[in-house]
């Protein structure tokens, strides 16, 4: 832009500079044309006057001898002239310088008389006159010059001929006498150097000169000394014009190469013609001198202008140069003003602000417009000491410049730190002009330096170890920590590679499995052996992580790391206790279980079976009574260590507690197979066990239970089969065994909880109250219980309602049972409140009761027995089915008791397909969501669904809602995030006596996340449905590599429902700023690997692997879930 | 007192001289005081010496200026008288004038006849020719055969040149006015004039050209001439001469008429 108009201007000053140039030549050439025109014109004009003053002068000289002739004349009469003649001659020629002398001749051309008597005697030629025509004219003519100064010493001529120049020539002019009576010739010689003086002394030589000629082009006499008369065509080229005109100008070169301006002009009497001849280089060299002195003049200032013009021009030049610079510089600084990121104020002396850049609004909040004029004090924050800002004055005032840190507001509120400089800006003669302040907003800065340093002591304090290394894993830094782990101090180590630490302990696989994992996700974490600078080898947990530039290349490698050797001991000994009998080392009920498990799976895959071998000692209770726990242990023991020698590689046996222990026979091809064992097993136990002396001497019962059965049958049932048929065993005679027989035990199970059964147990009292707490998740606070029947069975133990009650299905004994139900809770009411204890207590009432005609008196009459109880503290509870198998009956049954205070609750809500239309006839004030919906919920999205739904309808119809089957904290929370603040089941509380409430409810705590965790917002339901897909996903595939499903879960990653979900229902839209959401894309797209990578393996019948990959895919489940609940949260 | 003495003495022989005088002569100083007139000769045509001006008629000259301080000197006015130098000697001897005085060159023939003063002036001889002449363009070329030149009658030129002309030929004519014409129409190359002569000759005629000797080729002393019997006019007029010469009265009307250079030492 810039050199563009600076070309521009170039250009202009090119073209001004030629253009002036030019125009100042073409004056000056003009002017020297024109003065070089008038020269030539003034020169002819000089010419012409020459040439008219000659030939007057000519004219009237001849005019003279003319006027002589005729005073001569009359002297001779008759031819004779007077004595004395001579004498008077020469007196009439003394006047007349122009003749020489004067002679009279006769007609034979003799002189007669002569001024000159040398003269007399003489004869004359008379021919070569001119005109030589009518001879007896009396008129002047001309003869040829003759050389000679007289006529007497003259050489005559008849013809011209061409005279030398320094010699006295003389010009002979005759004119006849008239009325002489005899024919008489006055002759007369004119003085050529009369007219030649006459003429030198008006021009001078050097001008040019003059040229008498006689009309027919003789020269007479010539004022130029170079020319000689006689010669004819002296005067060049005007004789050819002169019979035209006689007189004229012209320019010409003359014979003699001169040239000359020619101006000649014939005598009006006479035969002669006189040409001035003006030497053209002559008038030319005046005018070359003037136009010398012009050039000189004009050149030196045209060059001096010239000059003065290339110094404006380089002056403008500079000028716009500098100019630019200037302009540039100005840019500069505005862009300077305009970009800086700090803020810029620049205010009057007075301190009022003038101008602020754009990023002092993007600091304090304000805008230009805002604040101009006024004092930067609106800023401030009112959190400086008094005098601080006196200082600040004092110190500008007199240093000029002041910096410092201020707390300042933002115009929004914020207190945020500014570092200001602020400097006196002084003009020329040191008058202070401004003051500018640059901000720059520290508040930032100082959290991260803050951070900085908090990190800084992390790293030294730090419990864990940490190594920051090269690419390569040369060691760079490392904290105290790893010092005192390693035994290495820093100066040992920097500068060598990580590998020093080396155990050896792992293979190359082990580590080159690390370093493909780290470079594939920048991150490892495991467990590792190291070896300490003693030598000794410790475990470590470590995590590296690459630290990566711009462009993800590796610039460092930090590595945190704990020694968990001891921690490793630790799970060692704790999963030691955890699994095993710690009398008899023996795996005990936990591990068991697990074992029993794992033998089910694999019986699943490769179709063998197993036996679950229950083992009660015969006789330990008296060992034990009679020789004490002591030696009783020391059976155990041996008996222990006898009876897992019995059993084959891949069984397992483990102490349940006292005397019972429990064998799982693997790979069973038969059923039979399990007899040797089980017979070596008995063998063992009875063998007598000699113990400080004393053989001690039991036997064994034991039951045995199949798997896999006809029926499906999880491990606990195949435990309590395998006790139930050792309890046969034990009945049948001890020190045997007794196989499980599942037919019969189904056709057992008919009969023996009949109906004369439950009668009986009804009068023997067996049966009980257990009641579980109901709760208000999100405050924490007990809102009641409900009674749940059990049948304390003398010998199958604690019953479940499931096991007696479908055979009071059609029976009247319903009505009985429901009733004692009722009362005992009533009673237990009453025994509470008793005990200042206020819990209002539910009861599951069965349709066929509430059918009762007098039931709505009956519960009158017994809360009338009950008199401290509140109508409110009951609640009765009747299941959805029920209700609706009668809706009017019900509805107007729910509406009595309504009346009289009892509360109705709708149980295993929404298994019955209730409409709007019903729900809005059945007053009941709670309604329970059924368990199945609430368990699954975490994993099947349906169920979520539904209770959604539930949640949705209670809202509408403003009915309080219980969720039932919380099984887990994680269970709680999402009914929380829903919306259902109420719940029971299992992750609050079992089922329990109610002697065990008081106790319950004085230790009860609420698990602390459920905590005051309000419901989700609404948009948020969609992150709480993906948690679920994705729960359930991951339920699929680990259900599948178990081998528990034969479908593969969708595996693509795309498809997924969760990532759905993240890119389409809002995941995205909504959380897409925020910093997890890369995390949990991340993290979800390393489980679909994970899920890959196992499902590939399992393909490839991989089975162990496969299972070893679950626990991490449970683990990458629940850090993504966590993620998502931060998502949450947030 | 020895001076004043003699001062006395002279003053005193003055006197007696002079009564002397007069007591034995009717003396023309006597004769010039009483009538307050000093008769003065003088050449009309003599251009910065006695130069009758032809159209005012009036004179003017160094000999004019000096004749003018004479008289006042004589006690006596100037009257002038028409002479020349062919009438030279009879002016004077025959009483037709008291002095002559336009620059007579002191010639043995003229000293014969006159009593010539101290010379005031001395000059060369100079020839003047046309300005066209061809032939003549130095001294040198005058003294050639086929040359004329020409003097006046009774100038101190005429004898001069009769000696010196070997080659050219010699024409004397009548007046200084013919020369001159003999001159222009080119009958004569050229004529011999002195030093005042020539002077007028370049400032009046715009055809004369000066030659001027290369070397000095005959000096001639100019003075004032008077009756050979005058002794006291004589000695007075030396007196009054050596009296202007001396406080540069002379030198003053030289340089007015521009001679100057010709001033006698």
């Amino acid at each position: 832009m810039l050199s563009f108009w600076v070309k521009q201007r170039h250009v202009l000053w090119v073209l001004s500079a030629v253009v002036l140039a030019v125009g100042w030549l073409s004056a000056l050439g003009f002017t020297l044309w024109r003065l070089r025109e008038d020269a030539l014109s003034h020169g002819l004009a000089q010419a012409v006057i020459h040439a008219r003053h000659f030939e007057e002068h000519l004219t009237q000289t001849l005019q003279l001898i003319d006027f002589a002739a005729d005073s001569i004349a009359p002297l001779y009469e008759n031819g004779i002239g007077p004595k004395e003649l001579g004498s008077r001659l020469r007196e009439s020629l003394r006047p007349m310088p122009y003749l020489r002398s004067i002679a009279v001749l006769d007609a034979h051309g003799q002189v007669i008389d002569s001024s000159n008597p040398a003269n007399v005697g003489m004869v004359v030629d008379l021919q070569g006159f001119y005109p030589s025509q009518n001879p007896q004219a009396p008129i002047l003519r001309i003869g040829n010059p003759w050389l000679g100064r007289d006529f007497v010493s003259a050489s005559m001529v008849a013809k011209a001929v061409v005279l030398p120049p320094t010699e006295p020539h003389l010009v002979p002019v005759l004119r006849k006498l008239s009325g002489t009576g005899e024919t008489l010739w006055l002759l007369t010689a004119i003085n050529p150097d009369y007219f030649i003086n006459h003429a030198s002394n008006l021009m001078g030589v050097e001008a040019g000169h003059v040229q008498w000629l006689r009309y027919d082009d003789v020269l007479l006499m010539s004022a130029s000394p170079n020319e000689r008369a006689g010669i004819q065509g002296a005067a060049g080229n005007f004789s050819q014009g002169i019979a035209r005109n006689e007189q004229g100008v012209l320019e010409q070169q003359l014979p003699t190469g001169q040239k000359v301006l020619t101006a000649y002009r014939a005598s009006s009497r006479f035969p002669m013609v006189v040409a001035a001849q003006i030497d053209r280089d002559a008038i030319l060299a005046e005018w070359a001198s003037e136009a010398q002195r012009l050039v000189g003049i004009f050149v030196p200032s045209l060059l001096a202008l010239a000059a003065v013009g290339f110094v404006a021009w380089r002056r403008q030049q500079r000028v716009a140069q500098q100019q630019a610079e200037l302009d540039e510089e100005r840019n500069l600084a505005a862009s300077v003003f305009e970009t800086s990121s700090d803020a810029i104020i620049i205010t009057s002396p007075d301190g009022d602000i003038l101008s602020v850049n754009s990023a002092f609004e993007r600091v304090t909040g304000y805008n230009l417009a805002q604040v101009l004029n006024t004092n930067p004090r609106f800023m401030a924050s009112g959190l400086q000491e008094s005098g601080f800002y006196s200082q600040m004055w004092e110190a500008l005032l007199h240093r000029g410049h002041w910096d410092g840190e201020l707390v300042n507001r933002h115009k929004d509120g914020h207190l945020y730190t500014a570092f200001w400089r602020i400097n006196a800006v002084k003009d020329a003669v040191g008058q202070l002009r401004h003051y500018v302040g640059i901000v720059t907003d520290v508040t930032e800065k100082n959290a991260a330096q803050e951070q900085l340093k908090l990190a800084a002591s992390v790293f030294s304090h730090a419990r864990e170890g940490i190594m920051i290394t090269s690419p390569q894993g040369d060691l760079i830094e490392v904290n105290a920590a790893f010092s005192r782990i390693t035994g290495y101090q820093r100066d040992e180590v920097i500068g060598k590679n990580s590998n020093m630490l080396s155990s050896g302990l792992q293979g190359p696989d082990f580590y080159a499995g690390m370093w493909a994992e780290l470079s594939k996700n920048r991150r490892w974490t495991g467990e590792i052996w190291n070896r300490r600078k003693t030598g000794e080898v410790y475990a470590e947990m470590l995590t590296i992580s690459a630290v990566c530039d711009a462009h993800d290349n590796v610039l460092r490698y930090v590595a945190l790391f704990s020694d968990i050797s001891q921690q490793k001991e630790n799970e060692k000994r704790l999963e030691h206790i955890a699994h095993y009998d710690a009398l008899t080392g023996l795996p005990n009920r936990v591990l068991l279980a697990d074992r029993l498990r794992q033998a089910m799976v694999q019986t699943k895959r490769y179709a063998k079976k197993i036996a679950v071998v229950f083992l009660d000692l015969d006789g330990f209770k008296a060992v034990n009574d009679t020789y004490g726990h002591a030696m009783g242990d020391k059976l155990l023991v041996e008996l222990a260590a006898r009876m897992q020698r019995a059993l084959r590689e891949g069984s397992t046996i483990a102490r349940m507690g006292g005397d019972e222990f429990v064998a799982v026979l693997t790979d069973l091809s038969q059923n039979e197979a399990a007899g040797v064992v089980i017979d070596q097993l008995l063998l063992a136990a009875a063998e007598p066990v000699l113990t400080d002396g004393v053989a001690l001497e039991v036997s064994a019962s034991i039951g045995v239970a199949f798997f896999p059965q006809s029926e499906e049958v999880d491990a606990d049932q195949l435990l309590r089969q395998a006790d139930q048929a050792m309890y046969q065993a034990k009945v049948t005679g001890k020190n045997r065994y007794h196989v499980f027989d599942a037919e019969q035990d189904r056709h057992l199970r008919g009969h023996h909880e009949g109906l004369e059964n439950i009668r009986q147990a009804l009068q023997r009292e067996e049966f009980a109250l257990y009641y579980q707490p109901k709760v208000n998740m999100r405050t924490g606070e007990v809102v009641g219980a409900e009674a749940l029947i059990r049948w304390l069975h003398p010998e199958r133990g604690v019953l479940a309602p499931a096991a007696f009650l479908p055979a009071l299905e059609s029976d009247e004994m319903a009505v009985q049972m429901g009733e004692w139900v009722l009362k005992t809770a009533m009673t237990q009411i009453e025994t509470w409140k008793a005990q200042g204890l206020s819990l209002p207590v539910s009861v599951n009432m069965d349709a066929r009761q509430l059918q009762q005609p007098d039931f709505v008196t009956r519960l009158r009459h017994l809360l009338t027995l009950h008199p401290r109880i509140a109508p409110s503290d009951l609640e009765l509870e009747v299941l959805e089915t029920n209700a609706l198998d009668d809706i009017p009956g019900i509805s107007r049954l729910m509406d009595t008791c309504h009346q009289m205070g009892v509360g109705f609750a709708l149980d295993d809500f929404g298994t019955g397909y209730s409409s709007l239309t019903y729900l809005r006839r059945l007053p009941a004030k709670l309604l329970k969501i059924d368990q199945s919906f609430v368990r699954d919920m975490l994993d099947d999205p349906d169920d979520m669904a539904i209770l959604e739904g539930v949640l949705g309808l209670a809202r509408v119809f403003r009915r309080q809602v219980i969720a039932e089957g919380v099984e887990t904290v994680a269970h709680g929370l999402m009914l929380l995030r829903l919306g259902c603040e109420w719940g029971q089941g299992y992750a609050i509380a079992r089922p329990m006596p109610a002697s065990d409430i008081p106790n319950w409810l004085a230790t009860w705590r609420p698990e602390p996340s459920w905590l005051n965790l309000l419901p989700a917002q609404r948009d948020d339901l969609p992150l709480l449905f993906a948690m679920v897909e994705h729960r359930a996903w991951v339920a699929g595939i680990a259900s599948y590599l178990r081998g528990e499903r034969a479908a593969v879960p969708l595996l693509d990653f795309q498809s997924c429902r969760f990532n759905h979900w993240l890119q389409y229902e809002g995941g995205h839209e909504r959380y897409a700023g925020n910093t997890l959401f890369e995390e949990i894309e991340c993290l979800h797209q390393k489980i679909h690997a994970h899920a890959d990578v196992s499902v590939s393996l399992k393909v490839q019948n991989q089975a162990d692997a496969v299972l070893e990959r679950i626990p991490e895919l449970y683990a990458l489940r629940d850090a993504l879930l966590e993620k998502l609940l931060m998502l949450l949260n947030k | 007192m020895n001076r004043r003495l003699s001062f006395a003495t002279l003053l005193f022989t003055g006197f007696f001289a002079l009564h002397t005088q007069a007591a034995d002569e009717p003396s023309r100083l006597q004769r010039i005081q009483s009538s307050h007139t000093l008769r003065v000769c003088v050449w009309p045509d003599y251009y910065g010496i006695s130069f009758r001006n032809p159209k005012t008629q009036l004179l003017s000259g160094i000999d004019i200026d000096n004749a003018n301080e004479l008289a006042k000197e004589l006690g006596a006015k100037a009257e002038f008288v028409d002479s020349s130098f062919a009438s030279l000697i009879d002016d004077v001897t025959q009483d037709r004038c008291d002095i002559a005085m336009f620059a007579i060159g002191i010639t043995p023939a003229r000293q014969a006849k006159l009593h010539f003063t101290q010379p005031h002036l001395a000059s060369d001889i100079y020839a003047i020719t046309t300005k066209t002449n061809r032939r003549i363009q130095a001294w040198a070329d005058i003294d050639k055969r086929g040359t004329v030149v020409v003097v006046a009658k009774g100038t101190l030129h005429e004898p001069i040149m009769k000696e010196r002309l070997q080659f050219a030929e010699l024409r004397v004519v009548d007046t200084p006015a013919a020369r001159e014409q003999e001159v222009q129409s080119g009958r004569a190359d050229v004529f011999m004039t002195d030093y005042p002569f020539s002077r007028r000759m370049l400032d009046r005629s715009d055809w004369a050209r000066l030659v001027s000797p290369t070397s000095t080729f005959h000096i001639t002393p100019y003075a004032w001439a008077m009756h050979p019997d005058d002794k006291h006019l004589h000695a007075k007029v030396e007196q009054v001469l050596a009296d202007m010469k001396r406080d540069g009265r002379l030198r003053a009307h030289a340089q007015r008429h521009g001679l100057e250079p010709i001033i006698a030492k």
